[in-house]
């Protein structure tokens, strides 16, 4: 098989916005962003492909600040991807142009259902 | 008048809420809420193991099941050092993507068919997916849920006497194509409902995430078979279809034009085919992370595995085509009329049954009355 590289790059809160947007100024495509709740913190994943590899961009945050910068205004087809992560994890998106829910009934009312402490 | 359509149908994996602000017969803004029908499958995967999981996730749609279970399979076999599976397996997995393509481009080609009135057409492209079905009930023993991939391998093999009626069919299934491709390319009536609406350029879906058929009729070539080749697709010899025009003309031939392409594959797969074990039943999943992405019939789906070294995922996350596809949606629907609504949608293909039920709200009187999809098409 040949399959592309795919790499792993932890990157601080601070650096995100300047990681994805080096990774957005070449041809590139987000897949997708998601995030894994391990307990004490949440990673925040950012899914790309360059021509030459894949990237993952790793963001850990701390579970009572669960905040990332928005990164639609740079890479538009994140808004609905980080819609997701809000309404999935809780992950408040700093400077969201169109915040709402997409995926989880307004009904609902419990907490964020992927994180661990949720059970169902 | 704001016009909300759908939301739900719950046969269906996507319903879809969408909502046209119109000005007389032209639609100025739309937008749109999805999630009516989350199933919960990512968190049900982690308390599930890996074999079960196997069957889980191909419950995700019910057309294009097997590339979720590629993907997934494709995910946990590589995690850390990664499960070694045989190329023969590798070559039944290709085999079944593109059977399950075939018939998702000729069900949606039916589908688009039906849409613009043109109701010999779904007739016809629906007569032809039989054969493509039947192949797959052949190998697999199932219509839908194939249930074909396991851990490490395949659990059914392709005898040779199979590869050829397998062969036959597809030759058959060519034909129908070229009957079909010339009535889509060729035909005034489609020409007229098709051509120059709901277009999408080039730039719009490069920046909105397009994936798979979309992006590639608008001139995106973004093909995950050949720009991050798994499953052994690199030694198979296909093209990437684009079209440059990004309206509903190009998305159809952009599929029909597929339908060749992946025929083509097959009947090197089955010439092709390697000698080898079809399961490796030692293996263990360890602990760390892996990400694969499969060309679905519909475009990049991306799947994400964490494991801790235990028997199930610590987390799974799946993103389906149509949700890359949806925010070029409202792209297509600028300054297009309401009676184009029920093609532009199908011509992304989403499960458009979500849409068979429509509400119109009138904004100065507030009153609403459902109207069916079928006096929309009038």
């Amino acid at each position: 098989m040949n399959k592309k590289a795919h790499e792993f790059v932890e990157v601080k809160r601070e650096k995100l916005l300047e990681e994805a947007g080096r990774l957005a100024s070449g041809e590139y495509h987000l897949s997708t962003i998601t995030a894994v709740d391990n307990g004490e913190h949440l990673e925040v994943l950012y899914f790309f492909a360059v021509p030459e590899k894949n990237v993952t961009l790793k963001v850990k945050v701390d579970s009572r600040d669960a905040k990332v910068p928005t990164i639609t205004p740079v890479i538009p087809s994140a808004l609905l991807y980080e819609r997701e992560i809000f309404e999935m994890f809780g992950i408040e998106i700093e400077g969201h142009p169109r915040p709402r829910n997409t995926f989880i009934a307004d009904s609902y009312k419990g907490e964020p259902p992927l994180l661990k402490r949720v059970k169902f | 008048m704001k016009i909300p359509i759908g939301p739900v149908h719950p046969a269906l994996e996507e319903p879809l809420g969408l909502s046209f602000t119109v000005e007389g017969e032209d639609i100025v803004d739309v937008d749109f809420r999805c999630g009516y029908n989350h199933r919960g499958i990512e968190k049900l995967m982690e308390t599930k193991d890996f074999n079960q999981n196997s069957f889980l996730i191909e419950r995700i749609c019910g057309i294009c099941s097997y590339t979720h279970s590629l993907c997934y399979h494709n995910a946990v076999e590589s995690v850390g050092e990664g499960v070694e599976v045989s190329k023969r397996a590798h070559y039944l997995r290709v085999i079944t993507a593109e059977l399950e393509r075939v018939h998702s481009h000729l069900l949606w080609a039916g589908i688009a068919g039906e849409e613009i009135g043109n109701k010999s057409l779904f007739m016809y492209a629906w007569k032809h997916r039989e054969l493509c079905m039947d192949s797959l009930e052949e190998i697999t023993g199932n219509r839908v849920n194939y249930g074909i991939n396991r851990v490490g391998g395949v659990r059914y093999d392709l005898t040779p006497e199979m590869g050829k009626r397998l062969i036959e069919r597809m030759d058959k299934t060519d034909e129908a194509v070229d009957y079909m491709a010339n009535i889509f390319l060729k035909d005034p009536m489609i020409d007229k409902r098709a051509s120059n609406i709901g277009i999408l350029t080039k730039k719009e879906a490069y920046d909105l995430g397009a994936v798979g058929p979309t992006a590639r009729a608008s001139g995106v070539k973004a093909d995950i078979r050949k720009d991050d080749p798994y499953s052994c697709y690199n030694e198979f010899d296909f093209n990437v279809i684009t079209w440059d025009s990004g309206d509903i003309l190009a998305r159809a031939a952009v599929r029909i034009l597929e339908l060749k392409e992946s025929a083509k594959i097959i009947r090197q797969a089955v010439k092709n085919l390697p000698e080898g074990a079809l399961w490796n039943k030692n293996w263990k999943i360890p602990a760390g992370e892996s990400v694969s992405r499969t060309e679905a019939p519909r475009g990049e789906d991306i799947h994400y595995v964490r494991t801790d070294g235990g028997n199930k995922p610590y987390r799974y996350k799946i993103r389906a085509p149509t949700l890359a596809n949806i925010l070029s949606v409202p792209a297509m629907f600028k300054k297009e009329h309401i009676a184009d609504i029920p093609i532009i949608v199908a011509s992304i293909d989403p499960c458009i049954g979500c849409m068979d039920r429509v509400t119109l709200v009138d904004a100065t009187s507030g009153k609403r009355r459902i109207v069916m999809m079928k006096e929309l098409r009038k």
